[in-house]
């Protein structure tokens, strides 16, 4: 005759009741929590590994960026970019006296967007400095003995008034003859 | 003095954002989430001082961000001297006579989820896993990832953050747009018309956007005497570091405090978020303002079964405001959020009109900014000139599908949808889910954010190259967290019940290894 081990419960029912009344719960599978858990342990690690990857790495914990691209971080790779980048140096080597606003000339028959975000981007890396643009043969906003610097194209015509400072691919920058 | 004047300063916001709530009696939770909280309140104080002082042409001081804080500050002590023990005069709004709730005080409990806990250890109940033997290795495994050694764990990637953003982590927005700004008003008091209009020099920085992030950042340059970036990337940091007692206290109850501290470390260990955060964009404050709101979305159906609902409506009101004061995006959240909350206090049968009055705090604090702006006829650039017909925007919806699953199937974005999944599996199983209402908040913001990408008059291949991480980053916190919820599910269990084998419901685990 079939007799059941000791330790072994005769039926499901009488099973969990021992259980239930010996120990703690009957433990069964919970593959939601499982799942998650593992999914979470993985979105945690991942994480952990792309954090720490980062921070070794020249822009992690310590940065190591030139100077010069501070403040210009991306702008290289697009053409009216490179563009900011060559204004920016020029003005960076000839720096004006404080507060003496600069004039951007651009071709008359341009596409006038990229002039605009080279406008912009230019206005916000030397902001508090004033930068104006204007289109060739138009006045600039200001009185022209108030611009310190001012940047054009190569080819563009500039009148006597203007000496030139240094020829560069992107700009020409020019100063006052008598100084800023 | 570039780190102690700034420490002070947001010793004073915080200061400021404790007083506010303190008079509305909604300071609640732990000592990280109260400071959480303090933290998001102080900012909505100050960006919509600012926001409103430059709309109506004036220029800001600190001074009158200390003004408010006095005026405050007299009011809380007046209030004390009166009511000695309790700091409260008379009934608190949220133990009103026709209130369903005539519980303890809002600081007290408010139910399962607003009670106050700093016990690292899982609760006797605490779900955990079982028999199999992939749920034995994975038990074995990450037994040694104790709660204390998970928080240990974010806090040190949180100094790293700080130590690198020390250095000036300002990425393109947050240089050229956010900080711009917070430079202009540094050094102009306010944001003159020429910076603003389109025929001025910074088209592109969104003029039209509010100011909630810039106003902080000049908060701080104003302190330390300069406009010093770095202290820009720090407040990045410092938005980043305040999802962690969020997503905490989010779990902590529900889902035990091993899972709570697996979370928050990955949400801190995120590096999409860190870095835009670091980087100073505001899209780290719709993100906790998300995660907050389906946060406190959830205690209000708590707060209705246990304690009153009221402190739980200011708070999840302040996140929709931090929301609508630091991108447009954030107007479309604090809609939907409201909109949501209306629908939860209909539904439980909430009576008290000052329940869905304090849901108009974003638009009220928004309004002067949004009149003055669309007075000038500034409009999101990212609709400007938008003529698209309903073909054209169904021609760009498997591109959005493309980038989307090109961004969730690269690093560490991989197992969130199997998470979802999991979730969605789970609540279906039980029959139900166990955050509907906070699911619809987050899916109808996702909807929004799409909607943009179907109509944008801008090139949909660069805008979705250069935003679709931060915009899915904006829902990944608080979608964790619901997930999470669905898995673990707020239960009469994690309210302490204890449970015989005869009342163990099926979708809860017992806990084996407790």
């Amino acid at each position: 005759m079939f007799m059941p081990h000791p330790h072994e419960p005769v039926s499901r029912t009488e099973a969990n009741h021992d259980h239930a009344a010996t120990t703690a719960f009957r433990v069964r599978p919970d593959h939601p929590r499982l799942a998650a858990l593992i999914l979470l342990t993985a979105w945690t690690a991942l994480g952990i590994l792309q954090t720490g990857y980062v921070m070794i790495r020249p822009h992690g914990l310590v940065l190591r960026r030139s100077p010069e691209l501070d403040r210009t971080i991306g702008l290289p790779a697009a053409e009216d970019g490179r563009a900011v980048v060559a204004a920016l140096d020029l003005i960076t080597a000839f720096e004006p006296p404080s507060g003496v606003p600069i004039l951007i000339l651009r071709p008359a028959d341009a596409d006038v967007a990229p002039w605009d975000y080279i406008h912009f981007q230019l206005a916000q890396l030397v902001y508090p400095r004033r930068v104006d643009l204007v289109a060739a043969g138009t006045p600039p906003p200001l009185d022209p003995d108030r611009y310190g610097l001012f940047l054009a194209p190569p080819g563009l015509a500039v009148d006597d008034a203007w000496i030139q400072l240094h020829a560069g691919p992107e700009f020409v920058l020019y100063q006052r003859s008598d100084g800023p | 003095m570039i780190v102690l004047a700034p420490a002070l300063a947001l010793l004073a916001l915080w200061l400021l954002g404790a007083l506010v709530l303190s008079l509305a009696h909604a300071r609640h939770g732990t000592l990280l989430e109260r400071l959480t909280t303090d933290f998001v309140a102080g900012i909505v104080a100050l960006a919509t001082l600012g926001m409103t002082t430059i709309a109506l042409g004036g220029r800001i001081a600190v001074w009158h961000t200390y003004l408010l804080t006095a005026v405050l500050a007299v009011a809380y002590l007046w209030r004390r001297r009166i009511t000695p023990r309790g700091g409260e005069t008379g009934p608190s709004p949220g133990r009103q006579p026709n209130s369903r709730s005539n519980a303890t005080p809002d600081h007290v409990t408010h139910g399962v989820l607003e009670t106050p806990s700093t016990d690292l250890r899982p609760p006797a109940h605490a779900p955990t896993l079982h028999t199999s033997r992939l749920a034995t290795v994975v038990h074995a495994a990450t037994a040694r990832l104790t709660p204390r050694k998970l928080l240990g764990a974010s806090a040190f990637i949180i100094l790293l953050l700080t130590t690198s953003a020390g250095q000036d982590r300002l990425a393109w927005d947050g240089w050229a747009f956010w900080t711009l700004k917070a430079r202009i008003l540094f050094h102009e008091g306010t944001l003159p018309l020429e910076t603003l209009v389109p025929a001025g020099p910074y088209p592109y920085a969104h003029p039209d956007y509010p100011l909630a992030i810039p106003l902080l950042d000049w908060w701080l340059f104003r302190h330390a005497g300069a406009p010093y970036p770095v202290l820009a990337s720090l407040a990045g940091v410092l938005w980043f570091a305040a999802l962690a007692p969020l997503v905490w206290a989010a779990l902590a109850e529900s889902a035990g405090a091993r899972i709570a501290a697996l979370a928050t470390l990955g949400t801190t260990a995120f590096w999409p978020l860190a870095f835009y955060a670091t980087g100073g964009y505001a899209d780290i404050a719709i993100t906790l303002a998300l995660l907050g709101s389906v946060l406190e979305l959830r205690r209000l159906r708590a707060g209705w079964a246990g304690g009153p609902a009221t402190g739980a409506a200011l708070r999840l009101a302040l996140y929709l405001t931090l929301a609508a004061l630091a991108k447009n995006e954030g107007l479309a959240l604090a809609l939907i959020g409201a909109v949501a909350a209306v629908a939860r206090g209909l539904g439980a049968g909430e009576r008290r009109p000052g329940y869905y009055v304090v849901f108009a705090l974003p638009l009220i604090a928004l309004a002067p900014w949004f009149i003055f702006t669309r007075t000038l006829g500034l409009v999101p650039q990212h609709l400007e000139g938008a003529e698209l017909t309903l073909g054209d925007a169904v021609t760009r919806i498997p591109i959005i599908l493309a980038a989307l699953g090109k961004l969730l199937f690269s690093r560490a974005w991989v197992p969130l949808p199997f998470l979802v999944l999991v979730a969605m599996y789970a609540a279906l199983r039980r029959g139900r889910f166990e955050a509907r209402t906070e699911w619809w908040v987050v899916g109808a913001y996702a909807a929004v954010v799409c909607g943009v990408y179907l109509g944008t008059s801008l090139e949909l291949e660069w805008l979705l190259r250069t935003t679709i991480d931060r915009m899915v980053g904006h829902v990944v916190p608080a979608i964790v967290v619901l997930s999470l919820w669905e898995i673990w599910p707020m239960t009469a269990s994690t309210a302490g019940q204890v449970y015989t084998s005869t009342t163990l419901p099926d979708d809860l685990a017992p806990a084996d290894h407790a």
